[in-house]
């Protein structure tokens, strides 16, 4: 099973448009996918299609740490993905998960090794997170495979990108099997002097975690998650580029998990 | 999909199925050392990864307490840095104060949630009050869920308890702690940077409270103008919960001299007004029964507070006018961020190419000698 958790204590670098369409692309090789949405503000679980009005906040990762089986709580979407919704409530997340035993480190680890004790596995599980260091995201890299940081060319990213690397860093002594941090190159245009400035400093620090597919700005991505569909499903000029990218994506991870 | 993609995934759909026939998933198989290793790097996980209240809440136990024995600390130097009417002055509202009833509503509302399951205990620590005698506890953090579960009549709160934190260390797990919340204002983090500076003793620079709270300079000069209002002028904005960027043409104006206290009452008055006028809109307009908003979700905007600050000035006795002239707050303004700006840039400049660094040097030229003409002047002045 991998699992990729897609984290950076920045917001606005594409987590949740990197989360979804990996996840579409990952259950187009047939692989069984289940995307995980750990953000309070529920994109990922709209941008699926899932409506909100029809989530319970026991339906989410809340009804998970109080012990609902991962089974009870996911639905399935158009696009062969299953998803646990998140939900607004999520926002007490963090207290929840503080009180539970272990401080709810290992809540998600444990809930994934059930679901595949019961044979509801998954060959693939994505973990969209919010912008923000605490429970929820220990308790997401503690289950996690590897940790998948986008990131564009700014001052700001790379900042963020050094903490998430000593987080990841720190999670590893509780999740030996966390393999590190892999950089997509998102919404990535370098125009200015300054750009290529940081893109150098970002191969000069990172060479090694970044990852060959980049993903350039591309309408396509902004309007599908408008219309609640992955890449593969909105019908646009640019998106067969995207898709190409995205497959070349869930490649190139797939041979780095297969050769690590 | 173009068929080159096509073949892409057809390639890629026959090698993961190879690949699972030959390792099927296994359990997880990789385990820590011993338990001493796991509670090291639990241990080591929660450092890093927790905030201050949450390590205090995942290190001791969980008491439920009864509300009586709750109470709020009131000695001045101990009072938090919130505007929260004790229970009793909301529900009395003797002053008739509008956003009282936003504030039962919002509050009564948190009660019924805590009434069917309180996700996180307070902190407290031992302490008596001279407001409440049955006390045997005073609040360190979680005011707020105190006076929802009073008001909803709460037997008892779940609470960890602390030892009596030193000022500054309750300054700042409560600043640390309120500031994650939706409705913690300007007004209410302004007194926080004052009670913290008092806390670090009278000779601490403000450099040092910045650090304490994790602000930029710039910010900290922002919530500091907010201090420039009178006293009760203060409790009134805190209670409209308005911020710095609402009402900056009123402080502007009150920091320039160029309003009288009764102007600027005039002006918060009516603020308070259009609040309790939008605070019911809802109630009118909505026969579902639902609550009123809160009166920052309505939103007092900048532009209505700009209105009503140039027809104060307008009524202003022209005494009252330019003992500062207005270009002088903007000049400093522009100098605050030209000044950061300069600071970051001195860390970059490495990454200029040539001809960016020979614009910037010759930009920075000219500004130098501007900067010492206004010196020259200013020493001309003086002589």
């Amino acid at each position: 099973m991998h699992i990729y958790a897609v984290a950076l204590e920045k917001g606005g670098v594409g987590k949740t448009s990197i989360a979804v369409n990996l996840a579409v692309a990952f259950a187009l090789v047939d692989l069984k996918v289940l995307l995980i949405d750990l953000d309070a503000q529920c994109h990922a679980t709209q941008w699926l299609g899932i409506p909100l009005d029809q989530v319970r906040p026991d339906d989410s990762m809340l009804g998970v740490v109080q012990g609902r089986p991962l089974a009870d709580c996911v639905r399935q979407t158009q696009e062969n993905v299953t998803v646990l919704p998140a939900h607004p409530a999520m926002v007490g997340l963090p207290a929840m998960l503080i009180s539970a035993p272990n401080s709810g480190i290992f809540a998600l680890k444990n809930a994934l090794e059930n679901a595949r004790a019961s044979g509801a596995g998954y060959d693939v599980v994505i973990l969209d997170l919010a912008p923000a260091r605490g429970p929820v995201q220990v308790t997401a890299l503690a289950a996690a495979t590897r940790c998948i940081a986008p990131v564009q060319a700014e001052d700001l990213v790379l900042q963020s990108l050094k903490a998430l690397n000593e987080s990841v860093d720190q999670a590893r002594q509780i999740n030996p099997r966390l393999r590190g941090v892999s950089i997509v190159r998102n919404r990535y245009g370098l125009r200015g002097t300054i750009d290529h400035a940081y893109d150098q400093a970002l191969r000069d620090e990172y060479g090694p975690q970044i990852l060959r597919t980049i993903l350039p700005i591309r309408a396509a991505l902004r309007h599908a998650a408008g219309v609640q569909q992955s890449v593969f499903r909105y019908a646009s000029p640019d998106a067969a580029e995207v898709r190409t990218l995205f497959i070349e994506l869930i490649d190139e991870l797939l041979q780095l998990d297969e050769t690590a | 999909m173009p068929a080159k993609t096509n073949d892409r995934l057809t390639e890629i759909r026959a090698r993961v199925a190879r690949r699972t026939a030959e390792t099927p998933d296994r359990p997880d198989d990789v385990t820590l050392v011993s338990k001493q290793d796991t509670d090291d790097a639990l241990a080591a996980a929660s450092a890093h990864f927790f905030g201050t209240v949450e390590q205090i809440i995942q290190t001791r136990p969980v008491q439920r307490i009864p509300i009586g024995h709750i109470a709020p600390d009131n000695r001045p130097e101990m009072r938090q840095a919130r505007l929260i009417p004790l229970p009793e002055a909301l529900l009395a509202n003797d002053g008739g104060i509008p956003v009282y009833g936003t504030m039962v509503d919002e509050l009564s509302a948190l009660g019924q949630s805590l009434r069917a399951r309180q996700i996180q205990p307070i902190l407290v620590y031992p302490g008596t009050s001279s407001i409440y005698p049955a006390a045997r506890y005073l609040i360190m953090v979680g005011h707020r869920r105190w006076t929802a579960a009073s008001l909803a009549g709460l037997d008892a709160l779940d609470a960890v308890v602390v030892e009596e934190p030193t000022q500054t260390e309750r300054v700042r797990i409560q600043y640390a702690e309120n500031e994650a919340r939706e409705d913690f204002s300007d007004m209410e983090r302004a007194w926080a940077l004052t009670q913290m500076k008092d806390a670090l003793g009278d000779t601490a620079a403000w450099e040092a409270v910045e650090e304490q709270f994790r602000i930029s300079r710039t910010r900290r000069h922002e919530l500091t103008r907010l201090l420039a209002f009178t006293q009760p002028q203060q409790q009134q904005i805190a209670l409209l919960r308005l911020q710095e960027t609402q009402i900056r043409s009123l402080h502007s104006a009150v920091r320039a001299g160029e309003l009288p206290p009764v102007q600027v009452d005039n002006v918060l008055g009516r603020l308070s007004e259009i609040a309790a006028e939008r605070a019911t809109l809802p109630v009118q307009n909505d026969s579902g029964g639902t609550a009123p908003e809160g009166v920052r979700r309505n939103g007092i905007d900048a532009p209505t507070v700009a209105r009503l600050v140039a027809r104060a000035r307008r009524a202003a006795p022209t005494s009252a006018k330019e003992p500062s002239p207005r270009w002088l707050q903007l000049l400093q303004d522009q100098m605050v961020h030209t000044s950061k700006g300069l600071v970051r840039a001195r860390e970059r400049v490495a990454l200029l190419n040539d001809e960016e660094a020979d614009a910037l040097t010759a930009e920075l030229a000219l500004l130098t000698k501007r900067l010492e003409e206004v010196n020259e002047a200013l020493r001309q002045r003086k002589s």
